[in-house]
């Protein structure tokens, strides 16, 4: 991180002037120094949980054995590894104490974990590692404190053991997102402090429809008002109350509904879906609330890629209408028409690469299992390309609805006049 | 249902776009063989690091030089890029591993063992989380990069007479605007595609369990990865755009073609030393 920022003021140098630059420089150490406070307080936040938990400082890895998987064509060598691992509890009754723990793991990694030194871990079923069983099990349950840390005290040295229940991992979530955040202030200033503000906004109203979905209601009856709500917000933030926020509301508000209706039918005509495959799905599940909660997807899935293009044809009408005085609409769908192929093809691309990425390891994962090319492509990464192509769809749809509502609003102006 | 909706896509492209509407579809499919090509290298043993970064240049080789044409702004566009994924690597990399991010989690409980499938596959699935992160990203970065450098040109060549600062301060503006659009398009792709994952945390977890949770940690960081590297591409093509478009427009004005070539020659051996 450092590295990157410290290039920027070097760029920067013939293009700002000297006091723009010393801002630059002050926000930037600020920025560093930040990142730096949340890191430190969150990996040291120990007292904030129940659970124990452990630093690791010292891993021995033995190897165990080699395992062997087949496809159907070829076989794979797993080798497997015995970690013994050495920590320092941070907190509970056992704070300051040494716990040995052991795990298992795969070269790869596929379900189980390697520990490294560093790692900060949540550990459960601690105990003495005397070799009366019975009196180690009851020092394990909390009641039985007052007598369990007797019992550590008196026999000081003895080691504890317990096992890893998963990783500390929240200051990682905290440090990126003071990083993005950061860099929303950074780059963005006022604007970047919007789109924060805009994307809490928006987390907001989607935890109270998830909770209300929790309760029992229509997710597609909450999605709906929903992205209405997102949309408004979001436009009116970006460019303030004026005619062009109003247009693009208008023609978002158009093409996603055709899009999810698209999709619908598609879905409603289509062979029945196998939501068995579908990514944390609670199982077991309902068939139609399984196809709400996929056409909810597709429709939250396409908003934003819509409301760009949308923005930025709604713009291009607006500009054309100030700049060209007597202007036909052959001229306007024209130049809709140039705009246009050039947002498709990059915001296709991103489509594609955002929805498709996170398949990558399950793809892998198959493959090695021997299952063939098609049946992945048709069940176990269904939902993932399907959401690609509708987002697609909703892209291309964007022009032309776009154009057609800001060409019949601007037109009617102007003819007014 | 696939094949319906990819023939709805395409008709659609046809009816809406022009020439350049095929070149999209046409270069889209190019990425997704690509994709498709990077994964059957990685099920093959190769590298996936390795194989991952390929794939990646060649992506955006594809998007920018053969759909926008190879022109400065393209050229900025992909030096920004460029610059961004290295910069970007060693983030993905420290977020990863210290994370534990590697493999499946127990949410995920349609692939497991007990559904028969097996775990013994021999490919890290480290190497294989960083490429989905630096993949995720890339589309991001080019879209917000050709917008940028675009805009830039667009306006330098509205405005010939612009200072260097000035242009820069309109272009910041400008770029302001592109990058919060694209964080907000990004948001609501990966809301949509963790819908379920959410649902399943409002009935099931508590708060300190998802927030250490690694679906919850991995997803986040992806997130939130393509989101810095939106905001590092804006001022990277922001500043490089601005340099490198006005100084090869003060060129063309002053000389001839010669003049230009020699322009480009010298853009270039700048391009190569800045990363």
């Amino acid at each position: 991180m450092d590295s990157s920022l410290s290039t920027k003021p070097k760029l920067k140098e013939t293009i700002l002037d000297r006091a723009d630059r010393n801002k630059l420089i002050i926000k930037i150490l600020l920025f560093v120094v930040c990142v730096c406070v949340v890191g430190v307080f969150t990996v040291n936040d120990y007292f904030l949980y129940d659970k124990p938990i452990g630093k690791i400082t010292k891993v021995t890895n033995t190897y165990s054995e080699t395992k062997d998987g087949y496809d159907g064509t070829y076989s794979y060598n797993e080798k497997y590894y015995d970690q013994t691992i050495t920590a320092t509890i941070m907190n509970g009754k056992y704070k300051g104490k040494i716990v040995t723990l052991t795990n298992e793991y795969g070269k790869s990694e596929v379900y189980d974990t390697k520990y490294s030194k560093g790692d900060r871990v949540f550990i459960e079923q601690i105990k003495h590692a005397s070799k009366s069983g019975a009196g180690a099990a009851a020092a394990t349950t909390s009641k039985s404190g007052a007598g369990a840390a007797a019992a550590s005290t008196s026999k000081s040295g003895a080691a504890l053991t317990g096992n890893i229940s998963g990783t500390k991992r929240d200051w990682l979530v905290a440090i990126v997102l003071t990083i993005l955040f950061g860099l929303f202030l950074l780059v963005g200033g006022k604007k970047g402090a919007l789109t924060i503000l805009s994307l809490v906004l928006n987390m907001g109203a989607f935890y109270v429809v998830l909770l209300l979905y929790t309760k029992g209601i229509n997710i597609l009856a909450m999605t709906i008002p929903m992205t209405i709500f997102f949309t408004a917000m979001l436009l009116f933030f970006m460019h303030g109350r004026s005619e062009k926020t109003m247009l693009s509301f208008v023609a978002t508000i158009i093409t996603i509904l055709a899009t999810t209706a698209i999709a619908a039918i598609v879905i409603h005509f289509g062979e029945r879906i196998d939501y068995d495959f579908m990514d944390y799905l609670n199982q077991p599940y309902d068939q139609d609330d399984a196809n709400l909660i996929f056409i909810s997807e597709i429709l939250v899935g396409c908003l934003g890629a819509v409301m760009d293009v949308v923005v930025t044809m709604v713009m291009t009408v607006d500009q054309i209408t100030e700049t060209g005085m007597d202007v036909t609409r052959r001229n306007y769908i024209d130049s809709c028409r140039a705009v246009g192929d050039d947002l498709v093809g990059t915001m296709i691309n991103l489509m594609l690469f955002t929805n498709i990425a996170a398949c990558i390891p399950r793809f892998v994962l198959f493959m090695r299992n021997g299952i063939a090319f098609t049946t992945i492509l048709k069940y176990n990464v269904f939902f993932e390309v399907a959401r690609f192509l509708t987002g697609s769809i909703g892209v291309v749809l964007a022009i032309p609805v776009s154009a057609a509502v800001a060409i019949w609003y601007y037109r009617k102006k102007v003819a007014k006049c | 249902m696939l094949i319906a909706l990819t023939a709805i896509l395409f008709i659609l492209i046809f009816i809406v776009c022009g020439d350049k509407g095929t070149k999209s579809i046409i270069s889209t499919v190019m990425n997704a063989v690509l994709l498709l090509l990077a994964i059957f290298l990685i099920y093959k043993n190769f590298n996936p690091m390795l194989v991952t970064i390929a794939c990646c240049v060649m992506i955006s080789v594809v998007t920018l030089f053969y759909q926008n044409e190879v022109n400065i702004k393209s050229k900025v566009a992909f030096l920004s890029v460029l610059v961004v994924i290295i910069v970007v690597i060693p983030l993905i990399y420290f977020m990863a591993y210290g994370a534990n991010a590697a493999g499946f989690n127990p949410e995920e409980y349609e692939i497991t063992d007990s559904n028969g499938y097996t775990r013994n596959i021999d490919v890290s699935m480290l190497a294989l989380q960083i490429s989905i992160m630096l993949i995720a990203l890339m589309g991001t970065i080019i879209d917000t990069a050709v917008a940028i450098t675009s805009s830039i040109y667009e306006i330098r060549s509205n405005n010939k007479d612009l200072s260097l600062q000035a242009l820069m301060k309109s272009s910041f503006k400008v770029s302001k605007a592109v990058l919060s659009t694209s964080i907000h398009t990004i948001f609501y792709i990966y809301i949509a595609e963790y819908m379920t994952l959410l649902i399943q945390y409002m009935t099931d977890y508590s708060l300190s369990y998802i927030i250490n949770s690694q679906s919850f940690a991995r997803e986040l960081i992806s997130v939130s990865i393509s989101g810095i590297g939106c905001c590092l591409v804006v001022p990277v093509a922001t500043v490089a755009g601005a340099v490198l478009i006005s100084r090869q427009g003060q060129i063309r004005v002053k000389g001839g073609v010669k003049a230009k070539l020699k322009a480009g020659a010298t853009v270039k051996s700048k391009s190569k030393l800045r990363p």
